[in-house]
């Protein structure tokens, strides 16, 4: 009788995600990969298999952001996950009141997300406006093309997300660690562990799913990346990047400059489908829902 | 009650609740209203027509005009939803718009008249024939001309250049005369469209006889001649490498070091008076200029805009009759904020700057003379120059190596973005 009421509960509780889940989820998903078999432009649209596959498979630009994407995720996700294990476990280590203020100012800059994140720090990024003029001055910087040139940009991209997000995904990790049971780390401290060993043998393997989680999420996400390109080539008026350096802007280009929403929305199936493909990798490869005893 | 039926009530709440909130505005006009679609600027001018016209039933909309074409797209696909009279300030979106499976931009020559067609500046109503058929008209011009400040210019004892070889030679004497002054502002796309487009430089040049071919020759001796001089100018320091737009070249203007600038003519009222600050009765303007051994000039138009009527307007002749009048009418045109396409428009425009004492001299002559200049190179296309300047041309230019050496990769882009918008290109 208990376990039926429970079900109709958490029935309740998850319907109304599921309905959003539904609607501005998978269906614009589904739909996204029936257009990428269609050809939009005209009255009608007709089917024309997988000729929007091949034209952007053609498109010239495609090799160039591939690169422009790798390596600026090559920068990211290493330097992220290295900032952000590392606060944590700083953190854990010293628990306590300072520990809990130090974890909310991590998290305050993840407030300002999107767009004004890249403005403000085009703001930091110029020396005459920029509250970091010194240090900008004594790295012989004297405008911010110094900075944005086209190499940088990998760097300029990640120091934005980073910022951005490292915060929240410190709090998240800060909870894992949380939740390791206090016995453990006690019987290794008491069989003569050192902080390192604790940090190489208990913690890290006990967190390696969170790490896992937090790598595919931003695996997604900086693969899709679009926000921060876009709004900085408009920003420089066109000075600085170009509307397609990466794949997700050449997407958008195609949806809304040349008026081909079935090539644009192959591109986001391929997107979807890469991203898919390794977040399976690394669940099978540790092994991510297998439920420890 | 079951689980089956909490999910059906749950889910009848939820799209009651969707339901009630209507979240699309209903953008179709009533039977017999028209629907104008325009950006802020224009917005008095339509008010003005509605107001002069009470019989005309007419609901105006304001918006952001740059992403127009897509949301002609979207229309497309739900079947409604045109607007009847579109003012926009991208006119090259008529390239778009007019393709035979977008179907939105309607002919004007049926409903209006030959002798107001003959009426706007020569050559500004090209870009808009299609096929033989006039699918925009030009709401105003941003022909190119050379700015300067004529104070300084008197004051080093220069003169005024009338060719590019006598630019490139004031530069040369200014940077070494005069060093940290400068002649221009190449950091910016429409900034290098005045230089490129001053010659017979196939960049976006359309061909007459096919609507989707387009001439590209990035590499020919007019492109080569132009980007030579402009490394010069930059290797001496004779010109900016930011834009005149950039904090950077906006501080050498308001310190007066700004000799001269080829620049749309739009600056003068916009650009000059609120962000250059230039001082009362300096500033003036000189035609385009030539290159050695042409017979006359060519301009770049850097922008101005555009009014469309749709196929789908259920009174084409009395949206047309709106836009002619936007276009036209002394009401409207004589107090516009820019330089009118209308050419008996401009006259009387002409008088309130022949008279404005903020110029040295009545520039009006110089404005009305390359209204006539406009480079026929230039084209409404499906994609624009722009870009490929943007990613080529400029990161060598900041990078300080010669934007000569990139031309083959500038003329490829151009080619790729050519060949991506679906022309066929050809070099001849």
């Amino acid at each position: 009788m208990l376990n039926r009421s429970k079900n109709r509960a958490s029935f309740l509780f998850v319907t109304p995600y599921l309905i959003f889940l539904a609607a501005f989820g998978i269906f614009p998903v589904v739909y996204a990969v029936f257009l990428s078999f269609m050809n939009t432009r005209g009255k009608v649209d007709f089917f024309v298999g997988f000729e929007n596959y091949v034209r952007m498979a053609n498109d010239y630009r495609l090799g160039q952001s591939l690169l422009n994407v790798g390596r600026f995720l090559s920068v990211w996700l290493p330097a992220m996950t290295l900032i952000v294990v590392t606060l944590a476990l700083l953190l854990h280590a010293r628990p306590g009141r300072v520990s809990g203020v130090l974890r909310m100012i991590y998290y305050l800059p993840g407030a300002v997300t999107g767009t004004s994140a890249v403005l403000m720090w085009l703001f930091m990024f110029e020396p005459r406006i920029s509250p970091f003029k010194p240090i900008l001055e004594a790295l012989n910087i004297q405008t911010a093309y110094n900075i944005l040139r086209v190499p940088n940009l990998p760097f300029v991209f990640s120091i934005m997300l980073i910022f951005a997000g490292a915060g929240g995904w410190i709090v998240v990790l800060y909870g894992a660690l949380n939740s390791i049971p206090n016995e453990i780390i006690e019987a290794a401290l008491v069989d003569g562990c050192d902080s390192w060993s604790l940090v190489r043998f208990i913690k890290l393997p006990l967190i390696t799913k969170n790490i896992v989680f937090m790598l595919i999420l931003s695996f997604a996400g900086g693969f899709q990346l679009f926000v921060e390109p876009a709004l900085v080539h408009k920003a420089t008026l066109g000075a600085v990047a170009s509307g397609d350096w990466t794949l997700n802007q050449i997407a958008y280009g195609y949806a809304f400059t040349r008026l081909d929403f079935g090539t644009a929305s192959a591109i986001s199936t391929m997107l979807l489908l890469l991203s898919l493909v390794i977040a399976l990798f690394m669940i099978f490869r540790t092994n991510f829902y297998q439920i420890d005893v | 009650m079951n689980v089956k039926s909490l999910r059906v009530y749950a889910l009848a709440l939820a799209l009651a609740a969707a339901g009630a909130t209507a979240p699309f505005p209903p953008v179709q006009a009533q039977d017999d209203e028209i629907l104008v679609w325009t950006d802020s600027a224009r917005l008095e001018g339509f008010n003005a027509y509605q107001a002069s016209h009470p019989d005309v039933k007419m609901r105006i909309v304001t918006g952001d005009m740059g992403d127009f074409p897509a949301k002609v797209q979207l229309f497309n696909e739900a079947g409604s939803g045109w607007p009847d009279v579109v003012f926009t300030g991208g006119p090259d979106q008529v390239a778009t718009l007019s393709q035979p499976d977008v179907n939105y931009t309607a002919d004007f020559t049926p409903y209006v008249s030959k002798e107001i067609i003959d009426g706007f500046a020569a050559g500004s109503l090209t870009g808009c024939q299609v096929d033989g058929k006039l699918y925009c008209l030009r709401n105003d011009l941003a022909q190119a001309v050379l700015w300067y400040d004529a104070a300084l210019m008197k004051e080093f004892g220069y003169a005024v250049p009338k060719t590019w070889e006598e630019y490139e030679a004031l530069g040369t004497k200014l940077a070494a005369e005069h060093p940290g002054y400068v002649i221009g502002a190449l950091g910016d796309g429409g900034a290098l469209e005045v230089y490129l487009y001053s010659t017979d430089c196939a960049l976006t040049q359309p061909v007459a006889s096919d609507v989707n071919q387009v001439k590209i020759d990035a590499t020919s001796e007019n492109c080569q001649k132009v980007v030579r001089m402009l490394d010069n100018l930059v290797k001496l320091g004779a010109v900016s490498t930011f834009g005149p737009f950039d904090a950077e070249f906006v501080q050498l203007a308001t310190e007066g070091k700004v000799l001269a600038h080829p620049a749309a003519s739009w600056f003068g009222e916009f650009v000059y008076k609120p962000t250059y600050k230039i001082a009362e009765g300096r500033l003036s303007a000189a035609l385009p200029l030539t290159w050695e051994g042409e017979t006359s000039a060519r301009t770049f138009g850097w922008g101005g805009g555009a009014y469309f009527i749709s196929t789908h307007a259920k009174n084409p002749q009395g949206a047309a009759d709106i836009a002619v009048w936007m276009a036209t009418s002394p009401d409207y045109q004589d107090t516009a904020p820019t330089f009118p396409a209308y050419l008996p428009a401009a006259d009387r425009w002409g008088k309130a700057v022949s008279e404005d004492k903020f110029y040295a001299e009545d520039i009006y002559p110089v404005l009305r003379e390359s209204a006539n200049q406009l480079n026929p190179g230039q084209g409404f296309l499906r994609f624009t120059a722009r870009d490929a300047i943007s990613k080529i041309l400029i990161p060598a230019m900041k990078e300080t190596s010669p934007m000569a050496d990139v031309l083959e990769a500038f003329q490829t882009e151009l080619v790729n973005q050519a060949e991506g918008a679906g022309y066929t290109v050809v070099s001849e």
